[in-house]
């Protein structure tokens, strides 16, 4: 090969691999442990602001942390039973949180006081999740019982019955744009649900995984929906429509968390394989795999993923942080 | 003269129609709901009664045979009420009904788990009112055993047994301890109302075998405590 060549050859491959997404800088996650539980850590989630993240755990307490340096503020202390979710409200203000002993609660983020302790679940509460209007008035919870609920924060008061799943629903979300709600059950649907409160029929039956759903979650735009299972499965669906848009193995064990960053395609993923995963869900792009060593209850990110916050069954609490700024996924308000 | 009796006419007019008006399109709101048997988990058929704050009943429906469903429409938004259902078969319960102010039609939701008054009937607990090896009550628990303390309230002849399960099977180590978390049981209700003669406590040495621990970790949560049950024991 002659010396020309040779230059073009190196010039091309050169060419080739820096036009390649930088994998390397995406993979650059540290992981710091700031805190732990008394107990396994069943839930996080990340406020709108990204200045504080909640846990929740089996310890039956909620902690509060700082974000991004990982502090632990204040713990707040009244269930009688595992704190199995937890959901900021848009204004971050309040806080609700789902449990083992069948009620709903809200906070005062705050203050840490309990403000309204909401009863009406006949099993415990898995899945909570506060409604996105600006003055976050409504809470919608998933139980053991079978049922969706829906409760008027101001008041108590439990405004809806959803009714349809055939075995214990897990989670549930709230579209952005306010129109719907998803739940996901062990009875492997996902259920979409309008928020119209004289409609109670399902808009729509998503079928798909063959294992139990165990959450699922709209993206910022509303436009799509993704889900996790007991199989390690995840699935994004067109939420318009509830077409199959990508379904991949993420996981070797029960994923129970998913969260999208303010992009709306970039997904954290975290299981009790004792991996989390960062996606690209237009592939899907694995863009990072952190081995942690334990099993992983929950995840969530700040909006530009920076950060991702990280639930662990060993009762800590772990920060994921992204050593560089090169490729930052694009901010936008939003939150898990 | 004339003049202040087309003006006192119009303004009665004005009054009537308002009044009318407001009748018209006073603000209703309404609950719908579910009934089962608390046991088994059918559901039932039976007739539902709303009664105002003074005690006077306002509605009584009776819940679908198929699916156990009711539906109550004609509530002042505001107002607290209570749903009773008495039906020969179950426990009396009372389940209070407090609706938010609303100036647009609202519909509410309330299921309702009825407790089958037969002796022998296990009414599971369903939290967890002690720390694992200990048995004074949990802070908060209180919330809980008031509706027991209601319930034996409202069933004045029920007589029961608290029944206290171990939190593991070798219970050697504190072979007390379930006598001592169904004797704190016993002795919130005594506190709160209830005759002692109405109650007695069984603290048994094995787990429940009807919630054994769990085997390994399949979904969230292992910690395990041993149950606690209200056994009907009299009518």
């Amino acid at each position: 090969m002659n010396k020309s060549l040779q230059s073009t050859f190196i010039l091309v491959a050169f060419y080739l691999i820096s036009s390649m997404p930088l994998l390397s800088q995406m993979l650059n996650y540290t992981m710091t442990t700031v805190g732990r539980h008394n107990d396994e850590v069943l839930a996080v989630f990340v406020n709108e602001a990204n200045t504080m993240f909640a846990t929740g755990s089996l310890d039956e307490t909620i902690k509060l942390w700082s974000l991004p340096d990982g502090k632990e503020l204040n713990t707040l202390k009244g269930h009688l039973g595992a704190v199995y979710n937890v959901s900021f409200s848009g204004n971050d203000k309040l806080l609700a949180s789902g449990s083992e002993d069948m009620t709903v609660r809200i906070w005062d983020v705050a203050t840490g006081k309990e403000l309204k302790v909401l009863r009406g679940h006949s099993g415990p509460v898995i899945g909570v999740y506060f409604s996105q209007d600006d003055n976050s008035a409504l809470v919608a919870s998933t139980s053991f019982d079978k049922t969706v609920k829906l409760w008027d924060v101001a008041s108590g008061t439990e405004v809806k019955t959803l009714r349809g799943h055939t075995e214990a629903t897990n989670n549930v979300a709230y579209s952005y744009d306010g129109k719907t709600i998803a739940s996901c059950s062990d009875d492997s649907t996902i259920r979409i649900w309008s928020t119209d409160l004289h409609t109670t029929a399902p808009l729509m039956i998503l079928r798909g995984h063959h294992a139990p759903v165990l959450t699922v979650l709209y993206s910022f735009d509303s436009k799509k929906l993704a889900s996790s299972d007991a199989d390690g499965m995840v699935i994004i669906w067109d939420a318009k429509t509830g077409e199959i848009l990508r379904k991949f193995k993420a996981h070797n064990d029960i994923t129970q968390d998913v969260a999208f960053a303010a992009d709306n395609k970039t997904l954290v993923t975290g299981s009790l394989d004792h991996h989390v995963k960062l996606w690209d869900t237009d592939g899907p792009n694995l863009l990072m795999d952190m081995d942690l060593g334990v099993g992983v209850w929950s995840v969530d990110l700040v909006s530009d993923a920076s950060i991702i916050t990280v639930a662990c069954d060993d009762g800590t609490v772990r920060l994921l942080k992204r050593n560089d700024n090169t490729k930052p996924v694009k901010t936008k308000k939003g939150r898990k | 003269m004339k003049k202040f009796t087309i003006v006192f006419a119009a303004i009665s007019m004005l009054f009537i129609t308002n009044n009318l008006y407001s009748q018209l399109v006073k603000t209703v709101v309404s609950v719908e709901g579910e009934v089962y048997d608390a046991i088994t988990h059918k559901p039932l058929s039976l007739y539902v009664e709303v009664v105002n704050a003074d005690g006077k009943r306002i509605q009584k429906v009776q819940s679908n045979s198929q699916d156990g469903s009711y539906f109550i429409t004609g509530l002042t938004p505001g107002g607290n009420f209570e749903i009773r259902i008495a039906e020969l078969d179950y426990m009396k319960q009372y389940f209070p009904l407090s609706l938010p102010n609303t100036d647009k039609y609202m519909e509410y939701s309330k299921d309702i788990n009825l407790i089958p008054k037969k002796v022998g009937t296990k009414i599971l607990i369903p939290i967890k009112l002690f720390e694992s090896g200990k048995s004074n009550l949990k802070y908060g628990s209180d919330l809980f055993l008031k509706d027991y303390v209601d319930l034996l309230k409202l069933n004045p002849t029920v007589s029961v047994k608290i029944m206290s399960f171990a939190d593991e099977n070798n219970s050697s180590k504190n072979p007390d301890l379930t006598n001592q978390r169904s004797a704190a049981i016993k002795e919130f209700l005594i506190q709160n109302g209830i005759e002692g003669r109405r109650i007695t406590t069984e603290g048994i040495l094995t787990t429940d075998p009807a919630f054994p621990p769990p085997l390994g970790k399949a979904s969230k949560g292992k910690k395990y405590l041993g149950t606690n049950y209200l056994v009907v024991e009299g009518l």
